[in-house]
């Protein structure tokens, strides 16, 4: 058995042999992966893609043996590639997949390599605990800010913020939300009927009506598909549009997002995020005809982010990411 | 459960309501005092229950007084203490390269491992704790007292000769501050202006004027946009300062700051670190409060019998019309308050 | 002349029974009233002798000879009278009265503020001595026969040093007189607070007794003489209107009594302190001047309300009002301006062989001058007043005075009745749709206009309600509280720190305007521009309404490059306040500033009678006004 150093470096002449072998199991280990990922998120339409993404590694750290950790990274690395490629929100899948690979890994001492992956296992445990909660956390941070008589902007549909409205409605406040359509695809429609089935004062506007809605309204309340390390956000076509005009109107805008979409991104404008944000893989060739998913919204414009960590101003988002990985 | 308050708590509650003891130090000092009987004297046999009492004694003087933060900042701080006395004691939890055992964040998210996962037991009995928060206390107090000199000690830095500094009712600090700056200082103008209804503005100036070498030109508070655009500083102080970095100040301190910010004139906010406050701006109607409308208006005025009369003590100041703070550990940034939060306040204890 | 017909009558009438009048007054029990009355009298008497001695033409430099005749004429009389009072010698006391007449009378002619460099020193030394003795000399008459308190010797004496320097001073240059001047105008000045009749007592002993400066006076007038120096030019300009006061003391004019009693309680309000304390008073000045030196302070003399024959009495009560503060408000000041001038023009009598228009803008623009040193003139008056004189320039000749005066006043009344009534009308109509139920406007202040928009929307049953916002020390939104709830308007009422907390409610801010700049710049009372900040902060519109007669062709970008300043001790509270003895603490000035301008960017649209225009479009308004006609 070769050594395991804590780099996972392999001696010599056994590494190419293992290696080629290891690819060849590797494509049938990701097919599993992609159709185990897409299994889950087809049981919970609820679950975020993050989550989804930390429950597949983890299953793969669980049923799989590696020998090294390098083969570990490199098997984790290649499913994260997988399940971006099946074209669903790949912010969320990266962002989430990183931080997990960063965790379990993190300051493993030298210990065999079964104590390892048994430790990483409970790590990703409580990890996968501690996110599946932290929607409510958000919620019930975001509850002191909805008051009663206020009227809210939405962006399309985002999980995060939905809860965070029907945790107030069930507070027996009442409030008024306003939801733009949000692009191509029926999100916003999706979005105005779970609202409506919460028993909640909702009309849907169209996306360039934002500009005109916005002095009416009280605040703005938005997920996110990724926070990056500016303090910036990632999120669905039409909120950067929705930030600037809250900014003129001296509308606060509150961004609710969990923890794991802290992602080590630094755009500095539109042009500067990556292609594979923006266009789905299809599209990826020839971008110059289709009109991007999602967009940047710099942190001069958000007033707040609601997070399982704490409600944080932007400028704290960089300090975390920074604490994490230095 | 309705939890009794102590006689002292009482009795403090009583004097701050009343006007004996008024201003952010005096309210402050008093609550420390408070608490260094309670860790005296009251019977307490582990942290835990150290913690429920300071908890209960701190949400009734919420309760009593929801505008006076200070008095809440001051239990967090001694809850803060208590842990971290206890964690020493204890010498059970790693601590890790920096202070993340206080904060929750994604490294500590990360990082933890199975046994830490169960949180500390302070109802474990320790000894020597009592003697380790008092001494630890002095240095609170110490730190307290001092801190007016530590703000004035940073006059020389930001004020230069011959400059016109804006100024808006009467704080303490800002009158330690200037009388510093005018000893060191040339040819300084400060402008007052005198912030009705009550005009404290005036004393600032009465007691500024006995100073040698310095200008002191006293305005009404309409004429502040007017003379700003020759001012180059803009020195307030506060009554606290909230988790985003706005302030919650004198009423007119919003028009100040804006015509700053027409202007472009810093804005400083000299903020010693116990008005440091954890709060959010999200309850308005906790957040103001009106006072007596007769300066404003006499009661016997034959309009002012229909009239709606409003007479608020406080203004919000939104974080990015502030350039600096100013406190007894430095200066910061309005962007940075979030982290000296994290370093003055356990997570735990952001809801008392 | 100015004067009324029957003022005319009465100086001649006056002038002959002078001797047997005053002997008369003589009798009469003294007590405070008769004195002030006597001093009017006096004054009144040798005011109607000088005006009858000054036809109103244009060549000052004649009636200055007509007027030094009848000035020592008089000055000889009142000579003989004192005699009579007081075992006095009298030549030493005609004489120098004569000279210190003279001069007094050539001073009041000159009303532009310049440097006066008499040909006589020995009489411009007296000049200033001189006015307050005339009215000493009257009044002293009717004091206390020969009762002279000690204060009252040791007052004259000083006066009298102080005069005697001056006399050197101007010798030695010119601006100094000013400093002396302004040192023995405060002394009498301040002398004057005790009783009316007291302080022209001092100044006739001063005539008196020339020779020994007392230490008191050498003091103050030392430092008189150092002040001067310090100051330069700015003790010029400020020795200027309180030169003028004394000056104009002497001269007498037609006042009503209650006048001049007013005219006292400014001066006791507005002189420093002490004669002690001039200078220090005038250094003090310099402090907080430093930022607005070249503004015009609110120093005003006494004797500026007092005297000048020209001003007719209309006008005169005007000046007063405006320095009062009793009228206040631009189109207010407007009105009541025209109101004056329409008396003027009505009871204007062309002197011989002058043309009625041209005296006639003679005459008004003295006025106006007078006006303007009571208080600067509002930029609605000064509009007024450019109209009128074009409209008197463009009368037709060969037409009968009657005519003319039909005309000018038809235009006077054509002008109040545009441009600010019909105007008014036309600004609220087109206000009253942009007001609807559930609106909540927000005022700053007292207008004139805003009210009448308020009240014509309550009369239209629109259920809307009004925030007042008001702020110290003028607390002019009071006022606008009493009106609008005269009208049964829903009111709130804030200060204006507490802007930010009551800006989230209003729904439009309604502003008056004092002027609108050319440069788009709106010039109102300060506080203005902090509401519109607010607002604009809290998307708020700001809508600003003026009529076109209020704007101006200046161009200012901030409110410290030309504005007003008033009366400082406005901001002392009450005797408790910290403020109270600011005068005494070496460094301390509050500072009342009365207008502020707000940036064009601030202020959603400028409401005027021609239409709802963007605060940029002033130029155009400007350009095509005189197409509109009146």
């Amino acid at each position: 058995m070769p050594q395991i150093t804590e780099t996972g470096k392999e001696f010599g002449e056994q590494e190419s042999f293992i290696s080629s072998l290891f690819k060849l199991f590797n494509r049938r280990l990701l097919a599993d992966v992609v159709k185990y990922f897409l299994q889950l998120l087809d049981k919970d339409k609820d679950m975020s893609y993050g989550i989804a993404a930390i429950r597949t590694l983890l299953m793969i750290l669980e049923k799989k043996q590696f020998g090294t950790i390098h083969i570990l990274h490199t098997t984790m690395r290649e499913a994260v590639a997988a399940m971006r490629n099946t074209d669903l929100s790949i912010a969320a899948i990266v962002s989430a997949g990183e931080l997990f690979c960063r965790f379990i890994t993190l300051s493993l001492d030298d210990k065999h390599m079964e104590e390892c992956r048994l430790i990483m296992i409970n790590r990703g445990k409580i990890f996968l605990d501690k996110l599946d909660n932290s929607r409510q956390v958000i919620a019930k941070q975001a509850q002191r800010f909805i008051s009663d008589g206020c009227r809210i902007l939405t962006h399309s549909r985002s999980r995060v913020v939905l809860k965070a409205l029907i945790t107030a409605s069930q507070n027996k406040k009442s409030f008024h939300v306003f939801v733009t359509q949000g692009g191509t695809g029926n999100s916003g429609e999706e979005m105005i009927r779970d609202l409506n089935a919460a028993g909640i004062d909702c009309t849907l506007i169209l996306d360039s009506a934002t500009g005109y809605v916005m002095e009416s309204v009280d605040f703005v309340m938005v997920g996110a598909e990724a926070v990056v390390e500016s303090g910036g956000i990632i999120n669905r076509i039409g909120s950067y549009t929705m930030g600037l005009c809250a900014r003129e109107m001296k509308k606060p805008f509150y961004v609710l997002a969990e923890s794991f979409k802290f992602t080590r991104l630094y755009p500095l404008n539109q042009r500067d995020l990556p292609n594979e944000y923006k266009y789905s893989r299809k599209h990826l060739s020839d971008v110059s005809k289709v009109h991007p998913l999602v967009d940047y919204t710099p942190p001069v414009y958000i007033t707040l982010l609601f997070t399982d960590l704490g409600i944080l101003t932007p400028s704290a988002v960089s300090d975390e990411l920074i604490k994490l990985y230095m | 459960m309705r939890e009794q308050p102590l006689k002292e708590v009482t009795q403090l509650i009583h004097a701050i309501k009343v006007g004996l003891v008024e201003g952010s130090y005096g309210i402050t000092n008093k609550t420390l005092d408070i608490f260094k009987y309670i860790i005296i004297s009251k019977s307490w046999k582990n942290a835990d229950a150290l913690m429920q009492i300071v908890r209960a004694q701190c949400r009734i003087l919420q309760a009593a007084l929801p505008q006076e933060t200070v008095t809440s900042n001051i239990a967090r701080r001694i809850l803060k203490l208590t842990r971290e006395e206890f964690d020493l004691l204890h010498a059970k939890v790693q601590h890790f390269a920096d202070d993340s055992q206080a904060s929750l964040s994604l490294h500590k998210l990360v990082t933890q491992t199975s046994e830490s996962n169960v949180s500390v037991d302070y109802s474990v009995p320790q000894q020597g704790l009592r003697e380790a928060l008092l001494d630890h206390l002095q240095e609170v107090e110490t730190e307290l007292e001092t801190s007016s000199e530590n703000i004035c000690v940073q006059a020389e830095e930001h004020i230069h000769s011959s400059e016109i500094i804006l100024t808006l009712g009467h704080s303490r600090s800002v009158e330690n501050f200037l009388k510093r700056a005018i000893k060191k200082r040339q040819f300084l103008t400060i402008i007052v202006a005198e912030c009705a209804p009550a005009c404290r503005g005036h004393n600032l100036a009465a007691s500024l004027a006995a100073e040698k070498n310095v200008e002191i030109i006293v305005i009404p508070d309409a004429a502040i946009f007017a003379m700003m655009s020759r001012v180059n500083k803009v020195i307030i102080g506060t009554h606290s300062v909230l988790a985003n970095g706005g302030l919650r100040a004198a009423c007119g301190a919003y028009t100040v700051a804006l015509a700053a910010k027409h202007y472009s004139v810093p804005v400083i906010v000299l903020a010693p670190m116990y008005k440091l406050s954890p709060l959010h701006l999200c309850e308005q109607d906790a957040f103001n409060m009106v006072g007596c409308a007769e300066d404003v208006i006499p009661y016997d005025s034959i309009p002012a019998r229909e009239a709606k009369v409003y007479s608020p003590m406080f203004d919000y100041v939104p974080p990015e019309l502030v350039t600096l703070f100013i406190s007894n550990t430095g200066g910061h940034a309005p962007s940075y308050v979030y982290r000296l939060l994290t370093e003055l306040y356990h997570p735990e204890d952001l809801e008392i | 002349m100015i004067n009324t017909n029957d003022q005319v009558s009465q100086t001649e009438s006056q002038t002959s029974k002078a001797k047997p009048k005053k002997l008369r007054q003589r009798n009469r029990p003294r007590n405070k009233r008769n004195r002030v009355e006597d001093s009017t009298t006096t004054t009144t008497e040798s005011s109607t002798t000088t005006e009858s001695t000054m036809p109103g033409e244009n060549s000052q430099q004649d009636a200055a000879t007509r007027e030094q005749v009848m000035a020592e004429r008089e000055a000889k009389k009142q000579a003989k009278q004192a005699k009579k009072q007081k075992s006095a010698p009298p030549a030493t006391k005609i004489i120098t009265e004569v000279e210190q007449t003279t001069i007094t009378t050539k001073l009041t002619t000159t009303t532009t503020t310049t440097a006066r460099d008499k040909p006589e020193p020995p009489a411009a030394t007296a000049a200033p001595a001189a006015p307050i003795a005339a009215v000493t000399c009257t009044a002293a008459v009717v004091t206390e026969t020969g009762d002279k308190t000690r204060d009252q010797i040791k007052a004259e004496r000083e006066a009298k040093k102080a005069a005697k320097l001056a006399a050197k001073v101007a010798k030695s240059s010119g601006a100094k007189v000013e400093a002396p001047v302004q040192q023995l105008a405060d002394l009498k000045v301040t002398e004057k607070t005790p009783a009316p009749s007291v302080a022209p007592a001092p100044a006739a002993d001063e005539d008196k007794k020339k020779p020994a400066l007392s230490k008191a006076e050498r003091r103050a007038i030392q430092e008189a003489q150092r002040a001067a120096k310090a100051q330069g030019q700015g003790q010029v300009k400020k020795a200027q209107p309180a030169a003028k006061a004394p000056v104009k003391s002497t001269a007498t004019h037609t006042a009503p009594k209650e006048l001049k009693r007013e005219s006292v309680s400014p001066v006791k309000k507005t002189t420093t302190a002490s004669p002690s304390k001039n200078s220090s008073g005038s250094a003090k000045s310099e402090c907080k001047v430093k930022l607005f030196n070249h503004l015009v302070s609110a120093e005003k003399g006494a004797s500026l309300f007092i005297n000048d024959p020209l001003v007719h009495p209309s006008m005169a009560r005007l000046g007063v009002q405006y320095a009062q503060r009793t009228v206040v408000g631009s189109n207010a000041r407007c009105i009541a301006f025209l109101h004056a001038l329409r008396q003027v023009v009505q009871d204007f009598e062309t002197p011989a062989k002058k043309e009625f228009g041209r005296s006639l803008d003679a005459a008004v623009q003295h006025h106006v001058d007078h006006l303007h040193k009571c208080r600067p003139l509002a930029v609605s008056v000064s509009n007024a007043y450019k109209q009128f004189r074009n409209q008197v320039t463009q009368l037709p000749a060969d037409v009968p005075e009657a005519e003319l005066k039909e005309i000018l006043v038809h235009f006077i009344d054509t002008y109040i009745e545009n441009q600010i009534g019909k105007a008014a009308q036309a600004i609220s109509s087109s206000l009253q749709e942009k007001i609807t139920d559930g609106d909540v406007l927000l005022t700053f202040g007292c207008s004139s206009l805003i009210q009448f928009i308020c009240e014509e929307a309550k009369r239209r049953q629109v259920a809307f309600r009004v925030i007042v916002v008001d702020s110290r020390p003028t607390c002019e939104g009071q006022e606008m509280l009493r009106r609008l709830h005269a009208h049964g308007i829903p009111c709130t009422y804030v200060l204006i720190n507490a802007v930010g907390y009551v800006m989230a409610e209003a729904t439009k801010v309604l502003l008056g305007a004092h002027a609108l700049l050319a440069n788009g710049y709106v010039m109102a009372r300060t506080g203005t521009a902090q509401v519109a900040l607010v607002a604009n902060t809290h998307n708020v519109p700001v809508l600003v309404c003026c009529e076109t007669h209020k704007f101006s062709e200046r161009f200012q970008t901030d409110a410290i490059v030309y504005n007003e300043l008033s009366d400082p001790n406005e901001l002392v509270r009450d005797d408790k306040c910290c403020l109270k003895n600011w005068a005494s603490k070496a460094h301390l000035t509050p500072l009342n500033l009365n207008y502020d301008i707000t940036p064009p960017e601030l202020v959603s649209a400028v409401v005027t009678e021609v239409a709802i225009l963007p605060c940029t479009s002033v130029p155009v308004i400007l350009r095509i006004k005189p197409d509109i006609g009146y």
